[in-house]
């Protein structure tokens, strides 16, 4: 069992806020409306809204298990589950983080290929980011909750721009509401979830905030900030877009971005694409660092010895998709594993840990 | 050391595959315009616009242009290529021209590139041409350096205070949408001017009739909320101008989703700018005027939304607006209902002030 991390290793509760939104917020705004549109057409907003009430319920699962094991989940799978099986969950949890490192790497690196420079190899751009991640994550983690803070400010401005399209919006597009049926909006929720994932990460950097019941406050208010800005990413282009117009568009945020126009800057997605670096960034360097802190409570690694490798292997893999109908399909697989994660892994482990605290205190 | 090896193999390596081409803004020929004429069913002659702007300080820019015949826009710009004497570049594209006949023929594979290119922005302006794209845009004239120049000033400013809002996006969104139908102004060349001649009216995306400036007018006020342009009326034998500083309108859906009934309000604002011989100290009076104006008002929608539902296109979007209203409205339907949906048109009328004399 390794000891808690030092007091000057932690960061305050307030942050678990950044943490939580920028883990939350990732590539996937650009084109996530199309995928629920697709499920539950103009009425895709109350997926989001339930989606994301559904979020603060995991969230609080996610915090009662850390509060009550006081530590990260690696070591709470060991008391549940036993050296054995726990380090098998731990490890599969690893992997699970770094799969997601590698789609939403490729699926950035695709949004530069198609949108910026098309004869961009894959690789180039890996390696470019991977270095980025690689001085971060030596940081150490108060670097990286650091970056999730300046992410938070620097996409706040670009909230304003969703604000342009909506000269132009129709809004009966919107009406009349609730026209699909509760199984549309359903599935459209499940599409939603998986979107919110990401504060999973709260299992692995629990220990590294101080007071950390306090955060849990943050953590909520972090998803509600979320939700709200999900809500109008989702809003602005169901009002903008005509129904078979969304449903055609790969990236409809950045399609959005097309029509602001300033006097000195003709296309604005191009500086949208650029500032999203800085949203992408925090959930590229997170995600490696909990891997990396998962294989150093399992294998008394080195942390910072297992970065290097890691990116290397995430590089090899992203250049492995290689076009768009790829990604999307990979998209999918792993947006299916994160549903269960997020709806059915969380749960469990819940219960199991309150069944076994209950049944250890009637021992 | 072994580090530092490290390091200085990955800069190399980054260094020596960096194969991002470079756009420099002097080394690139801006295409500012393009259009299309028809050749036949498949080949599209196509004219590019891109002024040439040589060395110097204080020169002035020459007008350049393109023109090749092919089957796909980027096939011709390659082919346009050919001609020019650096690369060309799109990405400040400003007017793009389809000529009638190919409009007629269906403008599908002519706007798809256009909604599918990252390079190409979404508020760039569509017309149509009635006559050669290609005359249109070698042409020079007298009131410009740059033809291209004309022609964007003409399509973003002046046009857009007669005729509805259009650009690339709502051209997409009217296309893919249900229930609204694509329209586009008409430019013609004139002389050594080009002149705005109406609307023209699609189908999906075939052109199927136009609309006179008036009438274009009369669909603005019908279509959007907006604050320009004058309303000529008579009354009693003489003529009065009214300037339009506000008009809003608004669509109002009832009946049953099998026999819906739709009726637009209209709320005009007005100022009146030319009277001769017209006496307005009276409330009376101006009322007078006011009801001939809204007469006259609801004459002229109601013909022109006769008109439309004749043809059978659904320019204004009302079939948007009934979908909205009924749950579940069948959509497959509306093809049918349309020409028969009553549509009255209410307009309300409002003379704020007439100048600085009575």
């Amino acid at each position: 069992m390794l000891p808690l991390p030092s007091e000057d290793k932690k960061v305050s509760p307030y942050l678990a806020f950044y943490i939580v939104h920028s883990m939350q917020l990732g590539v996937v705004v650009f084109s996530f409306a199309r995928t629920i549109v697709k499920e539950a057409g103009h009425d895709a907003w109350i997926s989001v809204l339930i989606a994301g009430a559904a979020i603060h319920l995991i969230l609080w699962m996610t915090y009662q298990i850390v509060i009550k094991g006081n530590n990260d989940i690696t070591v709470i799978h060991r008391e549940l589950f036993g050296k054995w099986l726990g380090g098998l969950l731990t490890l599969l949890l690893a992997t699970y983080l770094m799969v997601i490192f590698v789609v939403i790497m490729r699926a950035y690196i695709e949004v530069i290929q198609v949108w910026m420079f098309p004869e961009l190899q894959t690789w180039y751009m890996g390696i470019l980011l991977s270095i980025l991640v690689y001085l971060y994550v030596m940081g150490g983690f108060r670097v990286i909750v650091g970056l999730c803070l300046l992410s938070f400010f620097f996409t706040i401005p670009l909230l304003l721009s969703l604000l342009f399209p909506l000269a132009n919006a129709q809004f009966s597009y919107l009406l009349p509401v609730m026209e699909h049926s509760t199984i549309e909006i359903l599935e459209g929720t499940k599409q939603m979830a998986i979107i919110f994932s990401g504060f999973e990460v709260i299992l692995f950097c629990y220990p590294f905030i101080k007071q950390g019941q306090r955060s849990h406050k943050w953590a909520q208010f972090g998803t509600a900030f979320t939700t709200f800005v999900y809500l109008a990413a989702t809003m602005v282009p169901i009002v903008y877009f005509s129904e078979g117009q969304l449903e055609k568009t790969i990236w409809p945020t950045l399609t959005l971005w097309k029509i602001v126009d300033f006097p000195f800057l003709e296309r604005f997605e191009y500086v949208g694409v650029s500032i999203w670096l800085f949203v992408m960034l925090p959930n590229l360097c997170l995600y490696l660092w909990a891997a990396t802190r998962a294989l150093k409570q399992l294998f008394s690694i080195q942390q910072r010895k297992m970065v290097m490798p890691l990116l290397f292997l995430t590089v090899f893999a992203s250049t492995l998709i290689e076009n768009g109908i790829q990604i999307r399909q990979f998209n999918t697989f792993v947006d299916w594993i994160s549903f269960y994660i997020v709806f059915a892994y969380v749960p469990f482990v819940y219960l199991y840990q309150l069944i076994s605290k209950k049944m250890r205190r009637s021992e | 050391m072994k580090k530092a090896l490290f390091w200085t193999v990955i800069a190399a390596i980054l260094l020596f595959n960096y194969n991002l081409e470079t756009k420099v803004l002097e080394d690139i020929q801006i295409i500012t315009a393009t259009g299309y004429d028809y050749v036949d069913k498949d080949t599209l002659r196509g004219t590019t616009d891109a002024p040439f702007y040589p060395q110097g300080q204080d020169v002035k820019p020459i007008n350049a242009s393109f023109t090749a015949s092919g089957h796909t826009i980027h096939n011709i710009r390659q082919q346009n290529q050919r001609e020019a004497q650096r690369n060309l570049g799109a990405g400040r594209l400003q007017s793009f021209l389809i000529n009638k006949e190919v409009a007629k023929h269906g403008v599908k594979h002519l706007i798809d590139p256009l909604g599918r290119s990252t390079y190409i922005g979404r508020d760039i302006k569509l017309a149509v041409v009635d006559g050669s794209t290609e005359k249109l845009l070698t042409a020079d004239y007298s009131n410009s350096q740059v033809t291209s120049r004309y022609l964007s000033d003409l399509l973003e400013e002046s046009i857009s205070r007669l005729a509805p809002e259009t650009e690339l996006h709502t051209f997409l969104a009217q296309l893919d949408g249900f229930g609204q139908e694509p329209f586009l102004p008409i430019i013609k060349q004139r002389d050594d001017h080009i002149r705005y001649m109406g609307l023209a009216l699609f189908k999906d995306d075939k052109y199927v009739d136009e609309l006179s400036v008036q009438d274009g007018y009369t669909f603005k006020m019908l279509h959007e909320k907006f604050k320009h342009g004058i309303y000529e009326i008579k009354y009693k034998n003489a003529y009065i101008a009214i300037e339009n500083l506000q008009s809003k309108v608004q669509y109002s859906v009832s009946g049953t989703a099998a026999k819906p009934r739709v009726t637009i309000y209209v709320t005009l604002r007005g100022k009146v700018q030319e009277g001769y011989g017209l006496t307005l100290h009276t409330k009376a009076k101006v009322h007078a005027v006011e009801k001939e104006w809204r007469k006259e008002m609801t004459t002229k929608a109601e013909k022109l939304i006769r008109k439309l539902q004749t043809l059978r296109t659904d320019s204004l979007g009302v079939g948007e607006r009934v979908r909205s209203h009924f749950r579940h409205f069948p959509k497959s339907s509306w093809e049918n209902l349309y020409p028969n949906v009553p549509i009255h048109v209410e307009v309300e009328t409002n003379i704020v002030n007439t100048g600085i004399i009575e």
